[in-house]
């Protein structure tokens, strides 16, 4: 059996997914969160099926790839039932798309969602009454706190296999029912390859969806273009606005008959709102808040460093006490150990307050504010707010933010936004930046060079923009509820982002740290540093980091703990000055992105365009790196 | 940033010109704060009104602005319970009727 957790973008699929399926799809306070089909198997009651969770869509017509994603698993896919969840806070909006997944012929039970933001806003929902209404069985649930869960999966199993009946309170008026008749009648008069219901596909077509004409043959895009026009002269405006119109007007019965509204409950977050979206206000909280989480970050990570890094440095001198040095067994141990320190020392205790701040921001819901105050300034760059989204999350890690391009209707915008995604400090590189500048050259710098970098994300964009010029659609993005986020689910979403640095990049740095270190004992990284000074002597660094920056395409913390074990001190002030330090977090923070995001960026993009960005990245990234070794002596007098 | 004031006296006389030439329609990027507003038409293609249709915004239904963002910045409305931030060029090819 299968099981599609289907809905309109922001609704809880997600949070329901993951309460029955373990924490494994990431959540978040925004729409679009889910941008690829995440699969699980259940067991509920002795029965053994597998569950879906299917990226948001507003309607069986896609804009994006995303929800072509959606579109095409619900349309290809042997689904023995889907679970429509409902936002019960936005019925009358949520129910048009049921309405529309009736017609797909596959058995539907309705989970009514976030029950109590409903019943905050007023408005109180018959279950019975709209469950009879519907034809289809209606459960109600708050997701994020696991009430009705268990009931929904019960229900799932009972009406797995009962596809919906047509109910007559769901009738259109008669001349569109004429017209959709008319159309049935055309397409089964003929035969066709494809296996969707002959109403659905009929209404499609009215509806001039560009998938299903592709699919349909010429008599039946014919018939369509006729009754189409046929339409829209009894109606005076387009086929597809007449049936859009007439789900609309359904859905609002049936909101209607089945909900009460009462005077909604005082909602503070609406003040929240009137101050963090005001014209001048709203721009200084932007402000207070991203220096606010900068400083928290780097507070919290200095004093964690400074705790965790003197405890292993003390174990690392107890380790070699009694070894001879400048044998191999020294240089090993040695290097194993600057491994670990660099793992729980160093990148630890800057990643874990960082991720959590973000999980706090994504899941709170500022993010959609981020983009509706900068759409303004993204506009005057060739950009919209949307591409804030995958943007911001771009600080988090780049990978998911190129995935989270998904949801652009178009290419180039795509294309944009995933180039300057990667160009935005990750939270490895966010690490380097705290760990090395912040640490040795003070805050200040740090916050100068999270801001420069900014200004070249917005100068990149600008540049990109005029190179592949298109009239921007504009943005249309929702703007949820602000939400309270969970201390247990910021921790798991944490946790997901963080065991793939424990488990994946933490060997990888302790290896890399033992080659170094066997590699400086047989002296083979001298060619290596050979091979690359030409790079090293442009940006005025010493000869041994040529190694380090290579390290820093297979995941960019590594350059980090590189560094020191190639200089053979963890004291780097002692052994660079100022202006070589931040010369070398600059190049690490813009040059080609690690070999992860690579590959997500081949995906998303396709090969040409990402070798493309690779090289424009490198090129930036040395220019940065010569200008500021030639500008900051000037600053810095050293 | 020298140019930020020019580009600005720029854009004001365009929207100014554009003002004289069609003094009759209203559209949605015009409303002020914490106005109602009925949709009359939607004069746009089939995708941005398939969006808009999305979130309930389709000829006869009403709005209510909450913001409108400076410096051409998007339009706050709420539509049907739900905040949707419309860019300000989507916007104008709302057209819209204010309601007393």
């Amino acid at each position: 059996m299968k099981f599609a957790l289907v809905g309109q973008p922001n609704c809880g699929k997600s949070t329901i997914f993951n309460s029955v399926a373990g924490y494994r799809a990431a959540t978040g306070n925004f729409p679009g969160t889910t941008v690829r089909l995440a699969w699980s198997t259940i067991r509920f009651d002795g029965l053994v099926a597998e569950l879906v969770d299917v990226p948001g869509i507003y309607s069986l017509t896609s804009a994006n790839p995303a929800e072509s994603a959606a579109k095409n698993f619900l349309f290809d896919q042997d689904i023995s039932l889907i679970i429509n969840v409902l936002d019960a806070s936005l019925l009358s909006r949520s129910l048009e798309l049921t309405l529309e997944l009736r017609e797909l012929g596959i058995p539907i039970i309705v989970c009514l969602n976030m029950m109590d933001e409903a019943e905050r806003r007023g408005t109180r929902i018959s279950t019975e009454e709209l469950s009879a209404l519907l034809g289809l069985p209606v459960v109600e649930t708050i997701g994020y706190r696991g009430v009705g869960v268990r009931e929904l999966f019960r229900q799932a199993t009972h009406h797995a296999n009962q596809p919906p009946q047509p109910v007559e309170f769901l009738r259109w008026h008669r001349d569109v029912e004429t017209s959709v008749r008319q159309m049935q009648a055309v397409i089964n008069s003929h035969s066709h390859s494809h296996h969707l219901p002959s109403r659905f596909f009929a209404i499609k077509l009215l509806e001039n969806d560009d998938d299903i004409s592709r699919q349909a043959g010429p008599e039946e895009n014919d018939a369509a273009t006729r009754l189409r026009a046929q339409l829209e002269d009894l109606r005076g405006r387009p086929a597809e606005s007449v049936i859009m119109s007439e789900r609309h007007d359904r859905a609002m019965k049936l909101f209607e008959h089945s909900a009460t509204v009462t005077r909604p409950r005082h909602d503070p977050r609406a003040a929240l709102d009137t101050l963090l979206t005001h014209p001048l206000w709203g721009y200084v909280c932007l402000a207070v808040i991203l220096v606010g989480f900068f400083w928290a970050v780097f507070g919290l990570g200095s004093v964690l460093e400074n705790a965790v890094s003197g405890k292993i440095s003390l174990f690392t001198a107890f380790l070699l006490a009694d070894v001879p040095k400048g044998g191999l067994e020294h240089t090993l141990i040695a290097a194993l150990m600057d491994g670990v320190q660099g793992g729980a020392g160093i990148v630890l205790p800057y990643l874990i307050p960082f991720l959590f701040g973000l999980a706090f921001l994504e899941d709170a819901g500022y993010l959609p504010r981020v983009a509706y105050l900068m759409d303004g300034m993204l506009h005057r760059i060739g950009l919209h707010g949307t591409s804030m989204l995958p943007i911001i999350l771009g600080y988090g890690c780049s990978v998911p933010a190129c995935m989270a391009t998904r949801i652009l209707p178009s290419k180039r915008d795509r294309f944009l936004a995933s180039v300057l995604a990667t160009l935005v400090p990750c939270s490895a590189r966010s690490t380097v930046i705290f760990a090395l500048v912040a640490f040795y050259l003070g805050p200040m710098w740090a916050l100068g060079i999270f801001c420069f970098n900014a200004l070249v994300v917005i100068t990149s964009g600008w540049l990109l923009a005029r190179v592949w010029p298109e009239i921007s659609a504009g943005m249309i993005l929702e703007v949820p509820r602000y939400q309270w986020p969970s201390f247990s689910v910021l921790a798991l979403k944490v946790w997901l982002r963080l065991r793939e640095f424990v488990v994946l990049s933490w060997p990888l740095l302790i290896a890399g740290s033992l080659v170094l270190g066997l590699g400086a004992y047989c002296n083979f990284d001298h060619y290596a540093n050979l091979a690359l000074s030409p790079l090293t002597l442009i940006l005025g660094l010493p000869a041994v980091l040529g190694t380090t920056l290579v390290f820093g395409v297979l995941r960019k913390e590594l350059a980090l703990i590189m560094l020191a074990q190639a200089l053979g001190t963890t004291a780097v002030a002692s052994v660079l000055s100022a202006t070589q330090i931040i010369v070398f977090t600059i190049f690490i923070t813009f040059y080609i992105p690690c070999l992860a995001t690579l590959v997500a960026l081949v995906k998303e993009i396709g090969r040409k365009m990402t070798i493309l960005a690779a090289t424009y990245t490198f090129i930036l990234a040395t220019l940065m790196g010569v200008a500021a070794r030639l500008i900051l002596p000037l600053f810095l007098g050293a | 940033m020298f140019w930020i004031p020019l580009r600005l006296a720029k854009s004001a006389r365009k929207y100014r010109s554009k003002r004289i030439d069609e003094p009759s329609t209203l559209t949605l990027d015009r409303i002020r704060s914490r106005q109602e507003v009925k949709v009359v038409q939607i004069v746009a293609g089939q995708s941005a009104t398939r969006q808009l249709a999305q979130f309930g915004i389709c000829p006869g239904s009403t709005v209510k602005v909450r913001r409108s963002a400076p410096m051409g910045g998007p339009v706050l409305v709420d539509s049907g319970g739900s905040m949707v931030a419309i860019g300000r060029g989507m916007a104008r090819k709302v057209r819209v009727q204010t309601l007393a």
